[in-house]
């Protein structure tokens, strides 16, 4: 299954890109945390920030375990800093 | 009366936001307005001093986030309108990031919620800034839970 991921702020800066796709083996199911362990695989540089960040899927923030499909859109959410 | 929501390049009118809550039965509307502060004090000896802050979004998501929160006050207090406008792009110094204006039938529960949308907004809506301070590289703010309350960020925490 491919995944894509948005990137935002520090962490698109780190990755050198605001959008990431990557094939997971999908034989598994696939869940938010083994995105987020695959895309720390993929940008070392990614983990400090992956370790504190939120995840979304549909503009809503899901849990680690939320279950990903081929047709969703992932975001990872790093700590925010509005206002 | 619907909320009103913003993300916006452009200035922020807060006098239009106090008209869009404006209603007959209200007692109070607040207007609360977070700015882009210069100097920040990091430690005794060290002070920052910012030349501009650069905010991004997540947009379609921030304003989910901004409805989502607005619904959420009003189930914790009686309001009649509420109105947030958030800066994107560049931000200048004593220029507003953001706008919170809410009208109440009574003033506590105006200052209230006002208060609460702040504080729930910068938890829970992803918007980032982005740091330029003088004489040094810009960077994304990413406030950790241990930091998020020592106002190492810029923009309303000013004491």
């Amino acid at each position: 299954m491919v995944v894509n991921v948005r990137l935002f702020a520090g962490a698109a800066q780190i990755a050198g890109s605001s959008n990431v796709s990557f094939e997971i083996d999908s034989e598994i199911s696939v869940c938010v945390a083994d995105v987020a362990a695959h895309l720390g695989i993929l940008f070392p540089m990614l983990n400090e920030l992956i370790q504190v960040s939120r995840w979304a899927v549909a503009d809503q923030f899901v849990e680690m375990d939320f279950r990903v499909q081929a047709e969703h859109s992932l975001a990872m959410i790093p700590p925010v800093s509005g206002g | 009366m619907k909320n009103w929501i913003e993300l916006t390049h452009q200035s922020i009118e807060t006098n239009r936001m106090l008209e869009v809550v404006s209603h007959p039965d209200a007692g109070g509307e607040i207007l609360f307005v977070g700015t882009t502060r210069r100097k920040t004090r990091v430690s005794k000896e060290v002070e920052t001093v910012t030349e501009y802050l650069v905010y991004e979004a997540f947009e379609s998501m921030a304003i989910r986030e901004l409805e989502r929160l607005a619904d959420l006050a009003r189930t914790l207090w009686p309001l009649w309108g509420i109105a947030i406008s958030h800066r994107l792009g560049k931000v200048m110094p004593q220029e507003a990031s953001i706008a919170i204006a809410v009208s109440a039938s009574h003033r506590a529960e105006a200052f209230e919620a006002a208060r609460w949308l702040i504080d729930k907004i910068k938890q829970d809506v992803p918007i980032w800034k982005q740091e330029n301070y003088q004489g040094s590289e810009a960077q994304w703010v990413h406030p950790t839970t241990a930091s998020v309350d020592s106002s190492i960020g810029n923009a309303e925490e000013a004491e």
